[in-house]
């Protein structure tokens, strides 16, 4: 069953002799609970194409699915709801709050919308991402594995359907990295989740179900 | 190894830094051009307050010439005037001096025109013109005024004077013309012709004759009283009278620059202000500056560079700042300069302007933007590119966090506001400083109360006095007839006028009994303090001395027999506390009584109720006695009533004593609401006299009081509303610098599935929390501080302060911050949220 399904999926940034086609028309499915991982050269579409399937950028033309969804037309209020319950990201460069404490940054999702944390679920994950001695700490005073591992842990907090991770281990050296992954995969495999990242390391890559290339906005499987 | 010392560089990066962020620049420019404004505003105001005094001086001194040789003979002034270090001189031949006794204190020279020296004395004739003819003369309004002449070319002039000989003339002249100038208050001149002056004494110009007076300018007019006896010693002259101009002294000079002081001082103000409103505008990009900084520190730049560089962008934004700043101060100067010095007529603005103030303020402005630019650099210049780079994270503590770790909106805000606690802290800190300023200046200036400054020095709403009584140097001309029946009996009409009240005084000589005369002796002989006697006390007026010398001996004294009405009765009667007897006012109007005026000291020092005292044939008793206070009356009395008695009866009685008597002066109280139809009226009747009357009008009473209470808080004021510019300036700095420096964060909230609802809301709240914030520390502090330290302040303030709570300009403030506060914010919020999350978010492809 697929959680996320992309018709005909196009991106232009500019205009005239200097457009860029960022999406050239991608057509895609993505199966539910598999990890998918992107890969591509640098300015191929690989963060547009996660981008559109988060909510955070919208098309120029196609559409596109998640669980069930329809993206297009939504509103942006529609658009912060689809991303507050159905989507967790996670950025290269963790993009956590820095004056909001780890555990205050992990159920900052929730805050947002008014929901009440589910307390079990909430010290599952911080102790399966070993967060559970550091809740009280800022961001700054972690280490960048630490701080990826938050950024994870708020990811995962709302139960998403689908994981949308941009270079997750790009700001760590190889061997937290290689930690961060088996976090989030383990993560996902336990939360029965969907997991999609970029990455420009081939040798992650190959930790995944299935590895999408795309080039100059198109998509090379 | 060798420091990289290359200088150079730092001119292109300024260069280049005005090249990529012309915005930033152009308002740093603008708040230089502000800050040398100001301080332009500031040093031409205090040089031309300085100027003021010194003009002053000079005016007292009654010439523009820096030494004056008097007594000189035609062969000592030729010489005197072939020294090298004199610029130029001007001549005055005195022929003689105004003895007539109307012209009181005043020292009146009779001279030969020369117009040179007329200029140098300001005393050209404004109407009419200086002497040509034999026979014609032109004087000054004070001296016409005591002398009754009228006020007419071609009017009939008779003057008592006295040759350098000591010998009494008198003469008829013909008036030609007439000035009024400020140095004639105590010295004047009377200009004739030559030919004139050669009839009148023949040998007034002759070789040995020694009447001129010689005016010298020179090259270098400082230490001027050693410069005149040097000049007469180079010229090979003995010692001559010779007096040195007032405001070329080194200790006038000083005088005058601290009384000018306090329109200095608001210099250290815009200091102040300069610095924070550069400061927090450098501030708004302090992260992207650190950044460049740590880059530039990384390719090897020594904090020498950096403080050069520093220095340069400083110079460079005062540079930018100056042409505007400059005009700026100058129109600002022109605009208010002429309410603060008053009483010219020339505008004092440009009056007084020198190239100085704009050197020191360009001087100034420079300091103040590279304080601003360097201090809070200094710091990082001596880190390395790591610790520069290294963010100000917060810390966790004991209470770390929310215990349910749900971070509402407000909560979040709060956060935010946290976050800032350093730029808060300075935007409120000059915001209070400039509540402060402005609630201390408006309390100041609303205690200042009109009604009390007009109850004092005005009782009544206009004076109008006889022109030989127009200043307390003047001797009143009892012959005069400037306020004539008609002029009461018009004014009397006027519909604007609800009473008109007058007053008569005539000089009698009168001899007391001896049983006054030893009272009065035994009162003057009383103990004043342990040193000496009540007479002894008025050692320094030895007219009064004669005259009580002269009362002690014989019992004769020249008393003042005063007639009033009205508005006079009822000042002495509120004024003048009673001795012995007291008032009734159907015994007074009777005309058998006196009110008798002693001194103005506890006790008995004339006659007493009861006593009989006899004027002009006619027998009054004394009513009652008092202590004489004579603030009222305008103008002064003969040396020879200098020690006196004052007899003060009812108007009627009074022109029984003394039928056909002029008026002295009248006092007149209107229906305020129609003040300037009778001022109008009031000029135009003066401008019809051919007769000098000395009009004071209520409104130059007001504009005095407008003037000394604007005086008092102008400077003030203008820096105070700059201040609060500044602090307003930076408030909106600290919401805009909180909302546009945080589209990364919003982007992000929005990632994470914040609405737009729930970022506005957001903002909101971080407004409403930073306008809590000023609240919180405006009230209090502003409420104790005019309840604390006003009523201290405002009671050594003035006579006429009285204290009121009054905090307008919190209430004023207050609304301005909240509006802001809930409005910047949301307003930055459409710019920053401009563009997709991912662009804002700054997620490359």
């Amino acid at each position: 069953m697929d959680i996320v399904t992309i018709h005909n999926l196009k991106k232009y940034f500019g205009k005239g002799e200097s457009q860029v086609k960022a999406l050239d028309g991608i057509n895609l499915a993505i199966e539910k609970g598999k990890f998918t991982a992107i890969i591509g050269a640098s300015g191929s579409g690989k963060t547009t194409l996660l981008n559109m399937i988060g909510g955070i950028d919208t098309p120029d033309e196609g559409e596109v699915i998640v669980d069930g969804i329809s993206l297009r037309g939504m509103k942006e209020k529609e658009l912060a709801v689809f991303r507050r319950g159905k989507v967790g990201f996670v950025y290269q460069n963790f993009n956590l709050v820095p004056t909001l404490t780890v555990k205050e940054n992990i159920l900052f999702p929730l805050s947002l919308a008014g929901s009440t944390p589910d307390p079990v679920f909430f010290n599952e994950i911080t102790e399966l991402l070993h967060l559970a001695d550091r809740l009280n700490a800022y961001p700054g005073e972690l280490s960048g594995g630490g701080r990826q591992r938050t950024a994870i842990a708020r990811a995962l907090i709302s139960k998403p359907s689908i994981l949308l991770a941009d270079e997750p281990t790009g700001s760590l050296d190889s061997k937290t990295g290689q930690n961060v992954l088996g976090l989030l995969k383990l993560s996902v495999e336990t939360y029965h989740q969907t997991l999609v990242m970029i990455t420009h390391n081939l040798e992650l890559a190959q930790m995944a179900d299935r590895v999408v290339r795309i080039e100059d906005g198109r998509i090379h499987e | 190894m060798l420091a990289n010392n290359n200088l150079k560089i730092c001119r292109t990066l300024v260069r280049r830094d005005f090249h990529f962020h012309p915005a930033k620049n152009a308002v740093l420019a603008l708040a230089a051009a502000l800050v040398t404004g100001l301080y332009v505003f500031v040093f031409l105001l205090g040089g031309a307050v300085k100027g003021a005094f010194l003009l002053n001086y000079q005016y007292s001194y009654g010439s523009t010439s820096h030494i004056l040789y008097t007594g000189l003979t035609e062969h000592q002034a030729d010489v005197l005037s072939q020294h090298p270090g004199i610029k130029n001189t001007v001549r005055l031949n005195t022929v003689g001096t105004l003895t007539d006794p109307m012209i009181g204190q005043r020292s009146v020279k009779l001279a030969v025109t020369d117009r040179a020296y007329a200029d140098t004395v300001l005393s050209v004739p404004s109407t009419g013109r200086l002497p040509e003819q034999p026979g014609e003369i032109a004087l000054d309004e004070f001296t016409m005024g005591s002398l009754g002449v009228l006020y007419e070319v071609g009017a009939p002039v008779t003057l008592h004077w006295t040759d350098a000989a000591g010998q009494a003339h008198t003469d008829s002249f013909t008036l030609c013309g007439w000035w009024a100038s400020p140095t004639n208050f105590s010295e004047a001149c009377a200009w004739i012709t030559a030919d004139t002056a050669r009839v009148l004494i023949p040998d007034y110009d002759s070789e040995d004759a020694a009447g001129i007076t010689l005016g010298v300018n020179l090259y270098q007019p400082r230490d001027l009283e050693h410069q005149a006896v040097q000049i007469l010693k180079d010229q090979g002259l003995p010692e001559l009278a010779h007096t040195t101009n007032l405001a070329y002294d080194e200790a006038w000079i000083q005088t005058a620059g601290k009384q000018a002081q306090p329109y200095y001082t608001p210099a250290v103000l815009v200091l102040v202000c300069g610095f924070l409103m550069i400061f927090a505008i450098v501030q708004v990009t302090s992260d992207r500056d650190r950044a460049y900084f740590a880059g530039l520190k990384a390719q090897g730049m020594t904090p020498r560079q950096i403080r050069r560089y520093l220095l340069e962008k400083a110079a460079s934004v005062t540079l930018s700042g100056l042409f505007p700043g400059i005009l700026t101060g100058f129109l600002l100067n022109l605009a208010v300069t002429g309410r603060v010095v008053v009483g010219m007529e020339e505008n004092p603005a440009l009056y007084f302007l020198s190239w100085q103030p704009f050197a020191a303020a360009a001087a100034c402005s420079f300091l103040t933007v590279s304080f601003a630019y360097l201090l809070p650099s200094v710091r990082l210049s001596y880190m390395t590119p790591a610790q520069t780079l290294l963010p100000e994270i917060p810390r966790s503590g004991h209470n770390t966090g929310i215990k349910n770790g749900i971070v509402t909106l407000p909560r979040l805000a709060l956060r935010t506001l946290s976050r800032s606690k350093g730029r808060t802290a300075l935007s409120a800190g000059t915001m209070l400083a400039a509540v402060l300023l402005l609630t201390s200046i408006w309390m100041q200036y609303t205690s200042l109360q009109e009604d009390l400054y007009l109850s004092a020095l005005s009782p009544w709403d206009y004076s109008i006095a006889d022109a030989s009584a127009a200043t307390s140097y003047q001797r009143y001309n009892e012959r005069n007839q400037g306020i004539t029946q008609d002029m009461v009996n018009e004014l009397q009409k006027r519909p604007e006028v609800l009473s008109v009240s007058a007053l008569k005084s005539r000089e009698v000589s009168l001899t007391a009994s001896d049983q006054l005369r030893k009272r009065v002796v035994d009162y003057y002989n009383q103990p004043f303090d342990e040193t000496m006697t009540l007479k002894e006390s008025q050692a320094e007026f030895p007219a009064w001395t004669a005259g009580l010398d002269r009362f002690s001996e014989s019992g004769d004294y020249t008393a003042l027999v005063i007639g009033l009405d009205g508005e006079y009765l009822r000042y002495i009667l509120e004024n003048c506390p009673f001795t012995s007897g007291g008032f009734d006012a159907e015994a007074f109007a009777g005309g058998s009584y006196v009110i008798a005026g002693g001194a103005y000291h506890e006790g008995i020092s004339c006659l007493a109720a009861g006593e009989t005292l006899e004027l002009e044939g006619r027998t009054f008793t004394v009513l009652g006695s008092l202590m004489h206070d004579n603030a009222y009356l305008n103008g002064s009395d003969s040396p020879e009533a200098s020690f006196t008695f004052y007899y003060l009866v009812p108007l009627s009685v009074f022109d029984e004593l003394f039928p056909g008597q002029g008026y002295r002066q009248l006092a007149v109280n209107i229906d305020h609401s129609r003040q300037d139809t009778f001022e109008e009226y009031l000029s135009g009747y003066e401008q019809g006299l051919n007769r000098g009357v000395s009009i004071t009008l209520r409104s130059d009473y007001q504009e005095n009081f407008e003037n000394s209470r604007l005086n008092m808080v102008l400077v003030q004021g203008i820096i105070g509303i700059v201040l609060l510019g500044i602090a307003v300036l930076n408030f909106i700095n600290l919401l805009v610098a909180g909302t546009v420096s945080r589209r990364r964060e919003f982007a992000l909230y929005q990632s994470l599935g914040m609405t737009s609802a729930q970022l506005r809301r957001l903002m909101l709240l971080e407004g409403s929390f930073y306008a809590l914030v000023m609240a919180v520390i405006l009230i209090p502090a502003t409420v104790a501080f005019a309840l604390g330290v006003m009523p201290v302040l405002i009671k050594n303030l003035s006579w006429v302060a009285v204290y009121s709570f009054n905090i307008t300009p919190l209430w004023i403030a207050l609304p301005v911050i909240l509006i802001l506060a809930l409005t910047a914010p949301l307003l930055c919020l459409r710019f920053v949220t401009r563009g997709t999350i991912q662009e804002r978010l700054g997620i490359p492809e």
